[in-house]
């Protein structure tokens, strides 16, 4: 498989930051359960962060002394949501506001940070741009999901436009809501990946034997 | 190790990479910060688009700086910071400072209808929040509860809303915070009067020393007694969640204190604490008569000149546990003893003034 389309599948469904790795959860339960509005607000910012951050990381990687990469990742990550942070004020206040204190806690989103220590150090820029776009890209579409579930049961709209109007489950506009959508979305989406990878590994046995068979024939 | 072995070492590399790394991102945000740097400007088009366009449904407006100089701005609970004329519908956008919330003052927009000759104002057309210090809950108060202002007004209101005591009290779960927005909407109106030269309320206590926490436009007032000594009725503003407190207190020759009673107490029942509301009023009962023979000397040497509120549970209390109550207590006979001198001579020369 071509190496750019496995890090972009790791990222989007197999190593999954959110339903897989189980990771930046506080920004998630957060965002969700206010609307999926703010959950691909959230999602965006990230993967723009994300990204940035994993390509100079990368094309620092043998600049930066080993002893002291840690607090040099946390400048370059802080620096860089500060720098996001400053353009959501000026371009995008809504979304700036709805975001909170959560935006600033980016500096310290696990995904970011893990993604920087794990793959951006020990790829190329190319390689690390991928796997941060890639990664994003999981965290959106996942927080995104999540956020519609939360915000129909909620409130009963879908991106602020009202669609039932005496429909309302208060739970999941609170916490406990979020975190029981959040239960549910990881059990079903491992589920599915369970079953496919059971499948695939089903035909490949089929293929196996029946190469087996040939070759004894 | 010597100094070339230290610049050739794996130390010396670390620190500089660090540095370097540092430097060029504190470089690289100060310049993106100047390009990137909200204004006042925009933030008041910000949220003149966000809150103001609104209330006129789609009609356009301008907003007109007024010239408040010269203008006194500082009332007693509240700060006028700047008024705007909206032309097109004869109406004052006010923006004040309320004082009273939870970790500071709130910053309120006030628009108020003027008559067409802008020297009345007719009502109240909304109120908003403009800005808010950390901690307010004001995410609990709804549209709702904004609009009420533009229900309630009628002439010469003073609206009470975050008051737990008063009848018009509204359930917010940020009684602090509602309360800061009652004061400046409070002061914008008084403001306006002035500004507009509409209605001018005389002020019976101007020139009075420590007015933040006493409610001078309610059955405050002062008055002679046979002996000569000024008696003192104030009514406190509340310090929430201590309701208003209404007291008596006698003032006698060099501004002490000869009697000091309280006719309501503000004290409630604290949210899940033992300490029932008869448990507080005998606390504060137990305090007043420690200020009984005492000038404003003795409060400002407790609370320091400006009278602020020092904390709860703060030493500077003879008695604990009732801290905001006893801080209205104090205040008032602070503002009884300060007073006292000014209080004589209106009442020598001109019979004397109430506000009842």
């Amino acid at each position: 498989m071509n190496k750019y389309k496995k890090i972009t599948l790791d990222g989007l469904i197999f190593q999954n930051p959110t339903f897989m790795l189980v990771l930046g959860t506080c920004p998630t339960l957060a965002m969700i359960k206010q609307s999926a509005t703010s959950a691909m607000g959230m999602g965006l910012t990230v993967l723009v962060i994300l990204t940035l951050s994993n390509i100079i990381i990368s094309a620092l990687r043998r600049v930066i002394p080993n002893s002291v990469r840690i607090p040099c990742y946390i400048v370059i990550i802080a620096t860089l949501v500060t720098f996001v942070q400053m353009l959501l004020k000026k371009f995008l206040p809504d979304l700036y506001e709805s975001l909170g204190a959560f935006l600033a806690l980016i500096v310290v989103n696990c995904i970011v940070l893990g993604r920087a220590e794990a793959f951006a150090s020990k790829h190329t820029v190319g390689e690390a741009a991928v796997d941060g776009i890639a990664n994003g890209l999981g965290f959106t579409v996942a927080l995104t999901l999540m956020g519609i579930i939360c915000e129909f049961l909620g409130s009963g709209s879908l991106f602020g436009l009202q669609i039932m109007k005496s429909f309302k489950i208060a739970i999941f506009s609170q916490p406990a809501g979020a975190f029981l959508v959040y239960g549910i979305a990881i059990a079903v989406f491992t589920y599915v990946i369970d079953a496919f990878e059971r499948s695939r590994r089903v035909k490949a046995n089929k293929l196996a034997r029946e190469n087996l068979l040939k070759e004894a024939v | 190790m010597t100094a070339k072995q230290f610049f050739k070492s794996n130390v010396f590399k670390c620190l500089i990479s660090l540095l370097c790394v540092l430097l060029v991102s504190g470089v690289f945000l100060a310049i993106a910060n100047s390009f990137l740097e909200v204004t006042e400007e925009e933030m008041f088009k910000r949220q003149f688009n966000k809150q103001v366009s609104a209330v006129y449904d789609g009609r356009t407006v301008t907003p007109e700086a007024a010239d408040i100089s010269g203008q006194s701005t500082a009332l007693s609970s509240s700060t006028i910071q700047k008024v705007w004329l909206i032309k097109e519908e004869n109406d004052y956008l006010v923006q004040a400072e309320g004082k009273g919330g939870y970790n500071g003052n709130l910053t309120v927009w006030t628009i108020i209808k003027m008559d067409t000759s802008l020297k009345a104002i007719t009502g109240i057309r909304a109120v908003s929040i403009y800005a808010y210090p950390d901690g307010e809950l004001v995410g609990n108060i709804s549209a709702a509860n904004l609009n009420l202002f533009a229900q309630d007004y009628k002439d010469g209101i003073v609206y009470n809303y975050g008051d737990k005591t008063d009848p018009s009290y509204v359930q917010t779960n940020a009684s602090y915070s509602f309360t800061a927005i009652c004061n400046a909407v409070n002061g914008s109106i008084e403001f306006i009067n002035a500004f507009a030269g509409g209605i001018v309320k005389e002020d019976p206590f101007e020139g009075f020393l420590y007015r933040e926490f006493v409610n001078t436009d309610k059955d405050t007032k002062y008055e002679l007694n046979a002996d000569g000594d000024v008696v003192f009725t104030v009514r406190t503003k509340p310090n929430a969640p201590a309701g208003y407190f209404t007291v008596e207190i006698v003032v006698g020759t060099d501004g002490i204190i000869k009697k000091y009673t309280v006719k309501r107490y503000g004290s409630e029942d604290s949210h899940g604490e033992d300490k029932t509301e008869d448990k507080y009023n005998e606390i504060v009962d137990k305090m007043i008569l420690t200020y009984v023979g005492k000038n404003l000397k003795y409060f400002t040497d407790k609370l320091g000149e400006d009278m602020a509120y020092p904390g709860d549970n703060s030493d500077k209390f003879e008695e604990t546990g009732a801290s905001r109550s006893n801080y209205l207590c104090m205040y008032a006979g602070a503002f009884a003893t300060a007073n006292y001198q000014k209080a004589l001579d209106k009442l020598t020369t001109d019979g004397g003034e109430t506000n009842e």
